[in-house]
């Protein structure tokens, strides 16, 4: 099971349910695939909701952060703990009067611990139309091996 | 709300809100409602709508009897071959409706995009422009 993250630092605050449910999720992902878990996951209330995505040579985490500049996103990684920061301000014109206002600012930090060491120093980001994707590659011995049979 | 208190906030994570219309969707997949900000200034209206992942050719504006239609479309952002891990947010397409009134000048409305974000500019007609009223001392 190291492979998956399906274990999140913020359940072991969540007692038994967090963890009766981490079971299942497990069970669930085991049973049918990724997309048993979906809606099941813990939203912990943690800015920004991620998604992460995996091929066989790196993992992807995908964050939906509109509005916002790169160079607002911080994202550091030490070890296996990958973290993003930053802030999104909404800026208000001079004199203008509001009908709405339905978009947050406000500051976001989220840590996110990976169960698989990645290559740190190949990590990389992109910020394509506010979606936020981060690359990392990981470590030569976390990757899939094809073992060949000696005859 | 100040700038300082925007400051000292923290973002609290929240789903996409789904749309649950009466009408089906021609086209699979889910449709979220985009967050919007409207303000009015002395000469237009302006609205800022969040859609991340939708790029400039996949929004759509639509203006017809006053209903102004907003409609995004995105890309599914896992390319082929990855596989999902775990997902906290769903993506599709965005759409949202808007009633105008007459002292917009239709004709002049102005959209762009930039970080997912759509800001549209609405100008008002002359009419609808505020105007300083004199008082005649009597």
């Amino acid at each position: 099971m190291t492979r998956f993250w399906l274990d999140f630092p913020w359940e072991g605050q969540r007692g038994l349910k967090g963890e009766l449910e981490r079971m299942q999720r497990t069970l669930d992902y085991l049973s049918k695939g990724p997309e048993a878990n979906l809606g099941d996951v813990p939203s912990a209330g943690v800015f920004p909701l991620t998604n992460v995505s995996q091929d066989k040579d790196s993992f992807f985490v995908y964050a939906e952060l509109p509005g916002m500049e790169p160079k607002d996103i911080n994202i550091s990684i030490t070890g296996r703990t990958l973290t993003l920061s930053g802030e999104r301000s909404i800026v208000q014109e001079e004199g203008a009067s509001y009908h709405r206002q339905e978009r947050k600012g406000g500051k976001f930090n989220r840590t996110i611990t990976l169960k698989t060491d990645v290559d740190v120093a190949e990590v990389g980001a992109n910020f394509v139309n506010g979606v936020l994707i981060i690359t990392l590659p990981k470590a030569e011995e976390a990757k899939p091996r094809q073992i060949p049979i000696a005859v | 709300m100040s700038n300082t208190e925007q400051k000292d906030k923290n973002l609290v994570a929240k789903e996409k809100t789904e749309m649950a219309g009466p009408a089906e969707q021609t086209r699979p997949g889910r449709v979220f409602i985009p967050e919007v900000d409207i303000y009015e200034k002395e000469t237009d209206i302006v609205m800022l709508a969040d859609m991340p992942g939708v790029a400039a050719t996949g929004l759509e504006i639509d203006l017809r009897d006053n209903v102004l239609t907003i409609r995004g479309a995105v890309q599914p952002q896992e390319k082929d071959g990855q596989s999902l891990i775990f997902r906290e947010y769903r993506t599709g397409s965005y759409y949202r409706q808007f009633f105008l009134s007459n002292d917009i000048d239709q004709g002049k409305i102005e959209a762009s995009l930039k970080n997912g974000v759509m800001r549209l500019v609405l100008p008002k007609v002359e009419k609808a422009k505020p105007r300083k009223i004199e008082v005649q001392a009597a």
